[in-house]
């Protein structure tokens, strides 16, 4: 089958998703505008600058064939756990999620989670269709993902991992898993909770103590949780006004340019604000999940509906901890949060899901059989 | 073939429906986020609300009330009192300088004091409130507080404000507080940084500064974004600063001060006509009367001069416990809080008689005749002379091409060292110094407590100067000559001494030679537990404290004309007269003389000391004063050494029993 030229793709593409993934970076520098306490510096133009990075980005992967991307679907799989060993390697005692490529700083645990699905989506379109649904491909499947989750866990980075676990779990439902084996995983899963338990650090224990009370210390690890409530409280309904919001300008709320920065909208927003932003969320869920319905193979379906997964996780992940739903774990909120590593998987995340939905009627030959 | 088909579309249903209950999972999982945003955001709305408010109040700190300062018979010369201050909180004026101009309605402000206000707004965060007006008084407050609505920001806070009931009596051994600088503000003391906080600057209040503070406590207090509180709550009580009981007598120190101030003047009330015309005219003169006296000096020539000016000590011989410690001319403390004013600062820092320096621990002066009692016993010690050997005075003496004079024109005849001593001989000093050396008069010296600080319980002590041969090479990079052994044989020359120095050595040759130290405390019997003692013979310290009682009781001595009024009490101690200028041969020779000391311009004429110790057959006070430009020790100095000293023993019924002799064993 000859593919489409190029200009036919770009007429092709979906101008809607763009329009909203655009207008959320629009908010985003908005925000961080408001977070420079009324600055474009240091903040709003470089987000606006790694974004155009980003769409330029996302364009050349909508109109690579899709066909391309399944072809080296294992690539970007390879090259993370690369990335991860080296930052294992290279990093001193403590925290490191940072590896320092000279010219760029990035957080390899970001790109493991859009290599993952990718990897994951090929191995599932692989398989035999007669082994659809067997228990050992499944099993399989969840080893191959284990060096990347493992990577992660030792750096610690626990928020990633567990968002790594339940994208890689969620992908392989979709492709199939025995119910059964579904709730023996979840029961293997609960019991497994003391072990995981007594292996984290003295400060992921805290953050989830102080999560389930964070009343207890109110100036010491719950102070983030607690200020962040207030500053998302006393916005209302129609909050303070932009650049009106005194617990983020008098400095109460913690990095309110990365992973904070959602309840700084709400309290200058908010509820308006907050739920503006989540429904322009849901909204790009929904586009995406439609695009992946569209799908004629299984490697494509998968891709999309990781990727939509994935982009829930972010966004549940962050509103959920700054409200004080979840406990505090380092998670951006894509296209808003100041940083480069997520906004880079994120736009590679759409440039596949654009390049998915132009290629929608491509069939991917399958092996095998 | 047909069965991939159907298999793919199994596979492809099978994707849609798990596909269809992630999704649903996923709206349910936004839903639960939406429904607790919801409940943040609208219905806990008000409660975070106020929270965010009081943010910015979340922790206060309450100052500490700060110690108070009491005199040996408890009375209060330094505390606290309730101040109503009016205080803006910029974050909740909408225009600061329209809020101010508003409340000049109510309050003065002048525009220096906006401008102030203005310029620390800007420089600190924005909910720290900055005081406007302290102690304001009840019509005012009334006044303010029906008018707060109209003055968003503003609010009435009641302070503490620090208040020195004497006035400028001690104002040299209190201190005074004052806000905290910039540099003096420090992190780990957080109540510095509080807008009514004061600290110690001078004084007791500096010296016991961090005792005297106490612990600051924390409050809790919830206000709404008006600036109303709802709720405030203690979290931790305050510890009350240490209060500080000193050996000082405010009664005594009154009646020195005072006494110093008449000198030999006559005392014209202000309300006389002349002393009216003098006040208009002497812009000095009103100010120095203006705080604590209703009298002007009227001299022996008719002139209206400035009160006397210089120091006194009267200092327990036992304990080393100072009873007054007096500093002319004085200033008023409660000036300084809140905040000296310009033109107060700089009268208090150009006035010609520097009262804002402790002449009692930071004056240094040449003792004069004080010295000899220092440099007999040195002179005694190393065998020069005995009490017996005398010398012949005939006004003069010439040593190399050198004349040095006595202050007796036609000299004191033949004299040994007593009656030197109570004669004042200049001559028979010169000798005896010259063949004792200026390092055996440093070494006796030294141990009477002259030269080094005495260590006395106030910052800014002097050392005073005690020169011997290594001092003039160290510092001076010259070789001692003779000549300076003798004009250091009087005490002039590079002799310095603070009057709490001469005090103490008076002290130290009263009690015997024991090493008391000067306090201000009044419980010093540590101190007086394992004292040292001096190592000189009591035998020629005796002849020493004999030479001090002929000062008084000797037909000669210059001390004859000012014996205590007490009956069976006699004071011993010594005059001095220091001469502050070099007098030319053509003056001395010239048909005058020299010229007289009230005829010379102030700053010219002579110091006037007296030290000594009363009673004389059991020392109990010693005395140091000093009269600056004075004139002579005995005309000027003395009397009222005698005044005070008889006031002092007067006052304490205990006069004859020594306080704490040391050889009763300590519990």
């Amino acid at each position: 089958m000859d593919s489409l030229p190029i200009f036919r793709k770009i007429l092709k593409f979906d101008w809607l998703l763009i329009f909203m993934i655009f207008l959320l970076v629009c908010i985003g520098c908005l925000s961080l505008y408001s977070a420079a306490g009324g600055d474009w510096n240091p903040w709003a133009n470089r987000h606006f600058q790694r974004s155009i990075i980003g769409f330029v980005i996302a364009l050349v992967i909508a109109i690579t064939d899709i066909k391309i991307i399944y072809k080296y679907a294992w690539l970007p799989f390879i090259i993370s756990i690369i990335l991860l060993l080296t930052l294992y390697f290279t990093s001193s005692q403590g925290v490191n999620r940072w590896l320092d490529l000279g010219a760029l700083k990035i957080q390899p645990s970001e790109i493991a989670k859009i290599s993952i699905i990718l990897a994951l989506a090929r191995y599932f379109h692989d398989i035999n269709i007669r082994d659809y649904g067997k228990v050992l491909y499944s099993v399989l499947a969840l080893l191959i993902a284990m060096p990347i989750i493992i990577l992660t866990v030792i750096q610690p980075d626990l928020g990633t991992a567990i968002m790594q676990i339940l994208i890689v779990a969620v992908i392989i439902f979709l492709a199939g898993l025995r119910i059964w084996l579904l709730f023996i995983s979840l029961g293997a899963f609960i019991a497994c909770m003391p072990l995981i338990w007594f292996n984290l650090h003295d400060y992921q224990k805290q953050r989830i103590l102080t999560h389930l009370d964070p009343s207890l210390d109110s100036l010491g690890a719950g102070y983030h949780i607690n200020q962040s409530k207030i500053a998302l409280g006393s916005g209302g309904i129609f909050g303070k006004g932009f650049l009106h919001g005194s617990q983020s300008h008098l400095d109460f709320l913690p990095e309110k340019q990365t992973d904070f920065i959602f309840t700084m909208i709400g309290e200058e927003f908010g509820l308006a604000g907050t739920l503006f932003v989540l429904m322009i969320f849901a909204l790009i869920m929904l586009y995406c999940t439609i695009i992946s319905f569209l799908q004629s193979s299984q490697f494509s379906r998968l891709l999309c509906s990781g990727i939509v997964f994935m982009l829930f996780s972010y966004v549940f992940v962050n509103v959920g901890m700054v409200s004080g739903l979840l406990p505090v774990v380092g998670a951006p909120l894509p296209l808003i949060s100041y940083g480069g590593s997520s906004m880079l998987t994120i736009f590679i995340s759409f440039g596949i899901i654009l390049s998915a939905s132009v290629h929608r009627f491509d069939k991917i030959e399958i092996k095998n059989y | 073939m047909k069965k991939k088909k159907i298999l793919i579309e199994e596979q492809m249903l099978s994707f849609s429906r798990r596909a269809l209950l992630i999704g649903g999972l996923q709206i349910g999982a936004l839903g639960l986020i939406v429904k607790h945003l919801y409940g943040i955001q609208v219905s806990d709305s008000q409660k975070y609300l106020s929270l965010s408010d009081s943010n910015r109040f979340n922790f206060s700190l309450i100052p500490s009330s700060r110690g108070s300062i009491f005199d040996r018979k408890g009375r209060i010369l330094a505390t606290n009192t309730g101040s109503f201050d009016i205080e803006i909180v910029p974050e909740w004026s909408q225009d600061i300088q329209e809020t101010l101009y508003n409340l000049t309605k109510y309050v003065s402000i002048d525009e220096d004091e906006i401008k102030t206000i203005l310029n620390i707004a800007k420089k600190q965060k924005s909910f720290i409130p900055i005081t406007v007006k302290s102690n304001i008084d009840r019509q005012t407050v009334s006044r303010i507080a029906v008018n707060v609505p109209y003055l968003p920001g503003v609010s009435i806070e009641r302070n503490e404000r620090r208040i020195f009931p004497q006035g400028s009596l001690a104002v040299h051994v209190t201190g005074y507080v004052g806000r905290v600088s910039k540099s003096e503000q420090n992190k780990n003391s957080p109540e510095l940084f509080l807008p009514g906080f004061r600290i110690g600057k001078s004084g007791i209040e500096l010296q016991y500064d961090v005792d005297m503070r106490g612990l600051p406590g924390t409050k809790r207090v919830e206000v709404n974004s008006l600036g109303k509180v709802i709720r405030s709550s203690i979290e931790k009580d305050t510890i009350k600063g240490k209060n500080i009981n000193l050996s000082l007598d405010i009664h005594l120190q009154t009646f020195a001060l005072r006494r110093l101030q008449a000198g030999n003047d006559k005392l014209i009330s202000v309300n006389e006509p002349k002393a009216k015309k003098v006040l208009d005219q002497n812009k000095l003169f009103a100010w120095q009367l203006r705080d604590d006296r209703d009298h002007i000096n009227q001299n022996q020539k008719g002139d209206y001069v400035l009160p006397e000016s210089g120091s006194v000590v009267v200092m327990d011989v036992n304990t080393g416990e100072v009873v007054v410690s007096v500093s002319a001319p004085t200033y008023d403390p409660n000036k300084f809080d809140p905040g000296i004013s310009t033109s107060d600062w700089q009268m208090l820092s150009n006035h010609p008689r520097n009262p804002l320096i402790n002449k009692t621990i930071s004056g240094q002066y040449p003792p004069g005749s004080t010295f000899k009692m220092m440099v007999g016993l040195a002179a005694l010690e190393t065998g020069v002379i005995t009490s017996k050997t005398k010398s012949f005075c005939p006004g003069y003496i010439e040593i190399g091409d050198m004349k040095f004079h006595c202050w007796h024109k036609h000299g004191h005849g033949s004299v040994d060292l007593q009656n030197a001593i109570a004669q004042s001989c200049d001559v028979f000093f010169y000798e005896i110094a010259l063949k004792t050396g200026i390092n055996n008069i440093a070494r006796i010296s030294r141990e009477f407590g002259l030269g080094f600080p005495t260590g006395i319980n106030l910052p800014g002590e002097k050392s005073g100067l005690i020169p011997d041969r290594k001092w003039k090479l160290d510092i001076k990079k010259q070789v001692w000559r003779p000549g300076e052994t003798i004009i250091a044989g009087i005490g002039q020359g590079y002799v310095l001494a603070t009057p709490i120095q001469l005090a103490l050595m008076s002290a130290r040759i009263a009690n015997g030679g024991r090493k008391i130290k000067p306090t201000l405390l009044k419980t010093p019997i540590l101190q007086t537990a394992n004292l040292n003692s001096i190592k000189v013979s009591k035998e020629n310290l005796n002849i020493i404290k004999k030479a001090m009682e002929k000062v008084s009781l000797d037909e000669f001595g210059t001390g004859r004309n000012f014996r205590l009024g007490i009956k069976g009490v006699e004071m011993a101690g010594k005059t001095g007269t220091v001469q502050v200028r070099r007098i030319s041969t053509k003056e001395r020779e010239s048909e005058e003389g020299v010229i007289k000391n009230e005829d010379r311009i102030w700053e010219w004429r002579d110091h006037a000391l007296y030290v000594g110790y009363a009673p004389m057959d059991k020392p109990r006070y010693a005395i140091s004063v000093i009269v600056e430009h004075g004139g002579s020790g005995s005309s000027k100095a003395g009397p009222i050494a005698r005044d005070i000293m008889e006031a002092t023993l007067n006052d304490d019924p205990t006069r004859f029993i020594p306080s704490n002799p040391i050889n009763k064993p300590l519990i």
